[in-house]
């Protein structure tokens, strides 16, 4: 009670203080009013000087972390497409038994390398819970690669129990996979946060330069009405920069976020939609492997194929449509797709080696092949037209991005300057009155 | 040693309460404890049919092993009997079979060429001879299947012979119909250290670890009390087995010795120890409704017994592979056909 008592003393006593000043003001002399006036206005430009710069590296520094996360978005999925065509591989090879071609294997081995640099690379640029996500994958994809090379050396000995450890890779490359995805999803968030941070950054600008703008506005029609002058030059000068400050930060601030933006909205949306194609149809043609490998039985792996299936169709019609993304890959992967339901009618009706032989080569007699019908060489064109599509929505991604930045540079240094400027004719637009009373 | 017949007739009397309760309630005894609701009716109403399912099995044993009489002549081949399953088959151009592509020795795929091969891959390649002719292995059409779906497959008529180190039991012909006996297996135990575990026993007194395939008899024989100590390690396959035992996830693993001696073939390291604690004797499986099928097959192995083509097929496969010496083969079975027809 006594320190209630206490702070409302306090109070009381402060707004008498202020009521006392504020009529101290009213009855100074008009010298120490133009100081005060001057002291205001500079102190108020400076503020718009440090707050704009501020305001500007926090939308620069947002767009930045929304570009890395991008990037690193697509670093995450070049993992996982690696993976996904590294298992391919595997499973197509132990299809085909000991005839493993060197090229396939060299395939391989490159397939593992890329993801397990890619890797360390997405390690970097993680938060940390998404670095231990990671380290968790990288320690998975050395125990799958460890099992592939058990199935592959029982495989080439003629032993079925490779295709034990070909299950349990393949088990375990579905975990890592799944890891991965959850990378992607929380640095798509990252990706949408960081957007987010960019729209909200311009508030301490646009409040920093009204300040400074009502000071000058009204300093300048006391100044005018006061001491009958018309316009005081500096004051009307840093109104103008003032106006300037606003208009053109605001909107050199404004397109950068919205290429920013656009980058997420269309390149970056459309490399995400292809990249997930891709998996999913590097993963169908593991399915499909698995398929014939359970001879005459795959109807389980038949089902993941045909899911796999529809998120490829999914996404690039998506991507197609929306974008003008991945039409070419569309239509490569349902040629892939006809073919494949040659494979299976083939597996169903009894033919199994002319499946086998359809599914790994292509190469088959004259029925088949009038039909026109190549899953491998398909599907190869998929694979080629969908990568250059996703390396050229990336580039135009990061470009975007790049060029979304560029500006804020400049615009942040301008800014800060453009403050101390207006600080200068505010100094100098009071001063010419002060010296009227020297 | 001497303790086998022991455990045997402890076995038996384990079986034979099992499959009295299932006659008795429709059940299904160990091994095939889960059945879908259809399977579970037709079982109820196969009870109430003295010819086709057993009312008890006093002696489980001797009972599995009865089939249905062969046919007295064989037809020749490409020319079945109108209106038998025989020429459906034949009509249809296709035996299709399910058979197992992981078990080597007996049904396991090659590696190299991509074909299925073993003892069961020519038993019934002798079966397709005998309904097409000197053409008949290229018309099977063989769908890999595994432990699980072995009867399900059968029941659904997506298969018509089942030839995968298959079990004859008395609860299985209730579901299912069966050849006469073309192999005598019986479950044993393979191990990574011979000196330490000489046999099943060893391996209960020190309470290592042994792998079975979930949903086998294997597995219901290392479950019983007998074996108490050990701890059982399910797999989904029996090759799985393998891998945890090269994983170091179990110290031995359980199975039949025609399987096992195919993992020994696979892994020096490992080796069969004891006698056999269960006789397995393999069937070729068929649809129960299929009773001139299993006529005709049953005509076929019985010629096959005579003239030495299965004596023949257990050299091709257990002896010049080297999973067994000569002397180790068990001798061909003698089939029984005392099984009333229905």
């Amino acid at each position: 009670m006594a320190t209630l008592t206490r702070s409302t003393g306090r109070f009381a006593g402060s707004a008498a203080t202020w009521i006392r000043q504020t009529v101290a003001l009213r009855s100074a002399d008009s010298p120490t009013k133009l100081r005060l006036a001057m002291a205001f206005t500079v102190l108020a430009a400076l503020l718009l000087s440090i707050a704009g710069w501020y305001s500007i590296d926090r939308r620069d520094t947002a767009i930045d972390d929304a570009a890395r996360a991008a990037e690193q978005l697509i670093q995450v999925q070049d993992v996982r497409v690696q993976v996904v065509q590294a298992d391919s591989i595997a499973s197509n090879a132990y299809l085909v038994g000991g005839q493993e071609s060197p090229d396939q294997r060299a395939e391989y081995d490159s397939r593992i390398a890329a993801a397990a640099a890619g890797l360390l690379v997405a390690v970097q640029g993680a938060s940390s819970l998404d670095a231990t996500e990671l380290e968790s994958v990288n320690q998975r994809l050395a125990v799958y690669v460890g099992l592939v090379e058990q199935a592959r050396a029982n495989n080439r000995q003629g032993f079925p129990v490779g295709a034990a450890y070909q299950r349990q890779a393949r088990a375990v490359a579905s975990v890592l996979v799944d890891s991965l995805r959850t990378v992607e999803q929380s640095t798509r968030q990252r990706v949408d946060d960081s957007m987010a941070r960019a729209h909200r950054s311009s508030w301490s600008l646009i409040a920093s330069a009204l300040l400074v703008l009502i000071a000058l506005v009204v300093g300048s029609w006391w100044v005018a009405v006061r001491w009958r002058r018309l316009v005081n030059v500096p004051l009307a000068i840093a109104a103008v920069i003032v106006v300037l400050v606003l208009t053109v930060g605001l909107g050199v601030n404004g397109r950068a976020v919205s290429k920013a933006g656009d980058a997420v909205r269309g390149p970056l949306s459309a490399a995400d939609l292809v990249a997930q194609a891709r998996a999913a149809a590097f993963d169908a043609r593991s399915s499909e492997a698995l398929t014939l490998i359970n001879r005459g039985n795959g109807a389980a792996y038949e089902t993941e194929w045909q899911l796999s299936s529809s998120i490829v169709a999914e996404a690039l019609a998506e991507s197609c449509t929306t974008f003008g993304v991945g039409c070419g890959a569309l239509l490569s992967y349902e040629a892939y797709a006809d073919s494949h339901a040659l494979v299976r009618s083939l597996d169903d009706a009894g033919d199994w080696d002319q499946a086998v032989e359809l599914a790994t080569a292509g190469t088959l007699n004259t029925v088949v092949q009038s039909s026109g019908s190549n899953p491998p060489a398909d599907f190869e064109a998929f694979a080629v037209a969908s990568s250059d599509e996703l390396v050229e929505q990336s580039t135009t991604a990061a470009r975007s991005f790049e060029e979304a930045d560029a500006p804020l540079v400049v615009l942040r240094w301008s800014v800060a300057a453009a403050g101390l400027v207006i600080a200068g004719l505010a100094f100098s637009g009071y001063g010419r009155r002060l010296r009227e009373y020297r | 040693m001497n303790t086998h017949p022991r455990r045997l007739r402890v076995g038996r009397r384990w079986i034979a309460v099992c499959c009295a309760a299932g006659a008795l309630v429709g059940a299904a005894c160990a091994g095939d404890a889960t059945l879908p609701d259809e399977v579970v009716g037709s079982i109820a109403e196969a009870t109430t049919t003295p010819t086709t399912a057993p009312k008890a099995c006093p002696d489980p044993s001797a009972y599995a092993s009865m089939t249905y009489p062969a046919l007295t002549e064989l037809p020749a081949p490409g020319a079945m009997p109108d209106g038998t399953r025989m020429a459906e088959i034949q009509a249809r151009g296709q035996l299709v079979v399910g058979v197992s592509a992981d078990t080597l020795l007996f049904g396991s795929r090659n590696t190299l060429s991509g074909n299925i091969e073993g003892f069961d891959i020519d038993v019934l390649k002798t079966i397709a001879r005998a309904i097409f002719g000197a053409d008949g292995e290229d018309r099977i059409v063989y769908k890999v299947i595994t432990y699980a779906q072995r009867l399900p497959s059968l029941e659904a008529g997506a298969v018509d012979i089942v030839a995968h180190t298959m079990t004859i039991n008395c609860n299985r012909w209730l579901r299912i119909a069966f050849s006469s006996v073309y192999y005598q297996a019986g479950q044993k135990v393979l191990v990574k250290d011979k000196e330490r575990f000489p046999d099943v026993f060893a391996l209960r007194d020190a309470g290592a670890r042994v792998c079975a395939p979930e949903g086998s008899t294997n597995i219901d024989e290392i479950s019983k009390p007998l074996y108490a100590g050990i701890i059982v390690v399910p797999k989904p396959d029996i090759s799985d087995c393998l891998v945890a035992m090269q994983q170091g996830q179990a110290e031995a693993t359980t199975g039949d010795d025609t399987v096992l001696a195919g993992f020994a073939a696979q892994d020096p390291s490992t080796e069969l120890v004891g006698e056999a604690f269960t006789e397995e004797p393999y069937g070729l499986g068929m649809n129960r409704n299929d009773v001139d099928l299993v006529q005709f097959v049953n005509a076929v192995l019985d010629q096959a017994r005579t003239d030495g083509t299965l004596e023949d097929i257990a050299k091709t496969w257990l002896v010049d592979t080297g999973a067994l010496d000569a002397g180790d083969v068990p001798p061909v079975p003698e089939p029984d056909f005392t099984r009333e027809l229905p």
